[in-house]
């Protein structure tokens, strides 16, 4: 018998083939979704996606680039903040 | 359009943000640059001219250049560093004291491992299931 808190489709589901030739319903915790950048709405290339203890597992450079505003920012939103910056920092 | 001497910011990759200057411009239209950034090739596109310009001789050093900025120098590791973590790993692994605590859990478990499968097989083979079912509770609520 399912368990309560399976019957919510809270839960991703998935067919499983068991070693014994069975077919199995296996439920899973769905991932996040994909992380967006914050000035333009498009998705980020190059970060992640997991649960926390999953992302955990990967390295440093292996979660988000290596830029500043990474994770938050896409990279052509960044360099315009970054330009607006630097041409602040003259005047 | 850049010249030795003109100040930067670089606004792509790892050193994103941080003031350079041009130390070198190269026959492949890149341009050499020191600074806050590492000393590095860069391509012109990556670069924001602030239209500030230092006194800086062509091929200048890191030192120099920082102060002709008014940035404190940084200091940065030769890149033999990594030799030291490795020697101290392996002298952990191969001590005598971890050695014993992985080996002695190893045979226990494989002894504990042995026994039930034996037993089991013996009387019913139906018997395998439940067992596996009590070793992951989530599995069985399934
Ligand atoms: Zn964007």
């Amino acid at each position: 018998m399912v368990s309560g808190r399976f019957k919510s489709r809270t839960y991703a589901r998935s067919q499983v083939r068991t070693p014994g030739g069975g077919n199995v319903l296996r439920h899973t915790l769905r991932k996040p979704k994909k992380a967006h950048c914050a000035s333009c709405g498009n998705v980020l290339a190059g970060v992640a996606r997991g649960r926390p203890a999953q992302l955990k597992k990967l390295s440093k450079t292996q979660r988000v680039p290596t830029r500043p505003y990474a994770g938050t920012l896409c990279s052509p939103c960044s360099r315009k903040k970054l330009i607006e910056k630097a041409r602040q920092q003259q005047a | 359009m850049f010249k030795v001497g003109d100040v930067c910011v670089k606004i792509a990759g790892r050193d994103a943000g941080k003031t350079c200057v041009v130390v070198d411009t190269l026959e492949s239209g890149l341009v050499l640059v020191e600074g806050a950034t590492r000393r590095r090739k860069c391509n012109t596109r990556h670069l924001e001219p602030t239209g500030k310009s230092l006194d800086v001789k062509k091929g200048a050093s890191h030192e120099a250049v920082m102060k002709a900025l008014g940035l404190e120098p940084v200091q940065r590791k030769p890149k033999k560093a990594g030799e030291k973590p490795r020697v101290q790993r392996k002298a952990t692994a191969s001590g005598a004291p971890g050695t014993q605590e992985r080996k002695a859990p190893k045979k226990g478990a494989a002894g504990k491992a042995a026994k039930p499968k034996a037993e089991p097989a013996g009387e019913k083979p139906a018997k395998a299931a439940p067992k596996k079912a009590a070793k992951r509770p989530a599995d069985a609520q399934e």
